[in-house]
């Protein structure tokens, strides 16, 4: 059965798009990851034209962090304190990475800037994460007791304004996140993605928080980012699809709530390694991308 | 009274006026003929067809649209081969281009296509090529190179594949001829994957009807179409020229509900935004709402204090999540 996108102009499979946002929220409600480096391109994929992909996407993952948050909410997963100071931080950022973006365009390296950027953040990620979530593995498995994760840094700790957040079980000068946040939104802006699957492993290596609390923290600041984005889009644009972004919310919402509920399943290790295969495939894609010809060399300008 | 001299006079003055009127006969003439010339048929002018059936006229997209057939009938002049040719809207168009850049592949310029037809779909009895003279299909622009030859191309790249070079600038500015063409061909091929554009040869079925010839063509309304009024022209091609031609309109239009949305799309953006944030918010809470309150009937409280998990034996992990859920309903 097929729908008609209003905004879109054309017609696609219902089944299709319920699937594409089952699959997208299933990985949001696991990972903390929020889709939007994969929901566009897949929307793409299908045949929706980018500018409308990129912006309906923003949209439907609005349902999805809702749901997600609201899962990770009710199981104490979301530190409101730093999701906060988080999200004072993504304000800052967005000035400042505009400004970056329009430096690197007139120097006329903004897009070479801007993949080796993405392909180098995600492969050594991905990479580290990787590797630190077998070796944790094997630990586990061969009995060895794990180090344990809440440690604090000695540098970060002699930083002003300290502050404590229980949620997280951590202590950090309330610069840590808010500049952290920045900087990851620095080069989320830089890439033209949400952050997610960069803020994520930054919360837990970084600012030592748990797993579990990283994933439902990440999720409470990108329904915010996401609310925005698509205010904007919608205002400037006019390319948000609401009946695109409502199926694929419909299906990334179930997706959200079966991922959600497999993390208390899963060990912290395991979560990591599922998040580390995600960004170390999307790296490999993306380093093939750059040497493979392209079917088509012209590219619609998008909004995001 | 009327002496010799006076006779004389008059003579002369009724041979004058004679030549005054004649002359201007002459002229009356001459400017009749001149304005009646250029509206005169030529040998090479077409003649009127009569205008295309078209079925559906209007094709009306609801909330379930799941695209269109279409057929074009009408008759044609006896022995004429046909083309019929579909046109939206033109409009201004932007893009950013790949180029290699050493191994590796990546934006190099920005691409403003001006002024092209939203929709180009040609169909023809047989190849275009052999039906019409390049003269002919490029005036009616009826094939893909006469198209190409109309799309307008500005860069912000000044390329010159002759000496392989490369500047770039920050305002549009023209190509070099070789690289617009490559633009123009890029352009079409984008189209072309897109369904909106396409050149079908020997896809016009013609039929012999008494002293006509009858043609019927079925074809799938490209589903990356946007919603307007397309012409749909029809050429009878006879000896390499077009001898007869015709026109109509193809209505896509947006009823019902899409109609509604894309109107509060461009009408009231921010009211839109607005309600597609809140909508997608209310969604995904109501969705988590639901699916708590199934859990919550499907593991019921032990009476003991106990889950349902730790109760029947379950894993402990699983039962510290139902416990946990637990006390948070209980907190809530």
């Amino acid at each position: 059965m097929d729908l008609y996108l209003p905004v879109a102009g054309m017609s696609i499979s219902l089944f299709l798009v319920v699937s594409v946002g089952g699959l997208v929220g299933f990985l949001s409600g696991l990972v903390g990851v929020g889709g939007g480096f994969l929901l566009t391109p897949i929307l793409m994929m299908v045949g929706v034209p980018p500018t409308i992909a990129a912006a309906s996407g923003a949209c439907a993952l609005v349902g999805t962090s809702s749901s997600g948050t609201s899962v990770h909410f009710r199981l104490g997963n979301v530190d409101l304190r730093l999701g906060g100071i988080l999200l004072m931080g993504g304000l800052a950022e967005a000035a400042l990475g505009v400004h970056i973006i329009k430096l690197l365009r007139a120097m006329g390296s903004a897009d070479l800037v801007i993949t080796f950027t993405y392909v180098v953040m995600l492969g050594s990620i991905g990479a580290f994460m990787f590797v630190e979530s077998l070796q944790s593995l094997r630990r586990g498995m061969l009995g060895h007791k794990a180090p344990h994760p809440v440690q604090q840094n000695r540098l970060l700790s002699k930083l002003p304004f300290q502050m404590n957040f229980p949620r997280s079980n951590v202590r950090h000068s309330v610069f840590v996140p808010f500049i952290l946040c920045a900087l990851v939104g620095v080069l989320a802006a830089i890439m033209g993605v949400g952050g997610g699957f960069i803020m994520v492993p930054m919360m837990v290596y970084l600012l030592r928080m748990p797993m579990h609390v990283a994933v439902g923290t990440d999720l409470f600041q990108i329904l915010f980012t996401c609310a925005g984005a698509t205010l904007m889009q919608a205002a400037t644009n006019q390319t948000v699809d609401v009946v695109l972004a409502l199926l694929v919310a419909f299906g990334s919402t179930v997706g959200a709530q079966v991922g959600a509920r497999m993390v208390r399943l899963l060990r912290g290790e395991q979560l990591r390694i599922v998040l580390a295969s995600i960004v170390l495939a999307t790296a490999v894609k993306m380093t093939l991308d750059l040497f493979i010809e392209p079917a088509s060399l012209l590219s619609s300008i998008g909004g995001n | 009274m009327f002496d010799g001299v006076s006779a004389v006079k008059f003579y002369r003055e009724c041979l004058w006026r004679g030549w005054l009127l004649r002359a201007l006969a002459l002229a009356v003439c001459f400017g009749a003929s001149a304005i009646a010339l250029p509206t005169a048929p030529a040998d090479h002018a077409p003649a009127e067809m009569p205008p295309p059936k078209l079925i559906p006229e209007t094709i009306e997209m609801g909330a379930f649209y799941e695209g269109s057939h279409v057929r074009i009938e009408g008759t044609a002049p006896d022995g004429a081969g046909v083309l019929v040719v579909i046109r939206g809207d033109r409009k201004d168009e932007f893009f950013n281009r790949k180029g290699r850049v050493g191994p590796i592949w990546l934006n190099v310029d920005r691409i403003h296509i001006k002024q092209a037809p939203s929709v180009f779909l040609s169909f023809a009895s047989g190849d275009a090529s052999t039906m019409l003279d390049r003269a002919s299909l490029d005036e009616y622009r009826l094939d893909e190179s006469a198209i190409m030859k109309r799309i307008h191309c500005l860069c912000r790249c000044k390329c010159s594949l002759t000496e392989g070079t490369r500047q770039s600038g920050d305002r549009d500015m023209q190509p070099d001829p070789e690289y617009a063409k490559l633009l123009q061909g890029d352009f079409f091929h984008l189209k072309e994957r897109e369904g909106c554009y396409c050149v079908r040869p020997h896809s016009v079925n013609l039929t012999a009807s008494g002293s006509k010839t009858a043609y019927a063509l079925d074809f799938e309304w490209p589903r990356m179409a946007p919603p307007g009024d397309y012409q749909v022209e029809v050429y009878a091609c006879r000896g390499m020229c077009v001898i007869a031609r015709s026109a109509a309109t193809l209505r896509f239009v947006e009823v019902g509900f899409p109609a509604y949305m894309a109107s509060l799309a461009s009408n009231r953006p921010w009211a839109y935004g607005g309600g597609a944030v809140l909508v997608a918010m209310l969604a995904g809470f109501l969705t988590d709402a639901l699916a708590s309150r199934l859990r919550r009937k499907r593991r019921p409280r032990a009476k003991d204090g106990t889950t349902a998990a730790s109760a029947r034996g379950g894993a402990p992990e699983e039962a510290a999540v139902e416990t946990h859920e637990a006390e948070t309903t209980h907190r809530d």
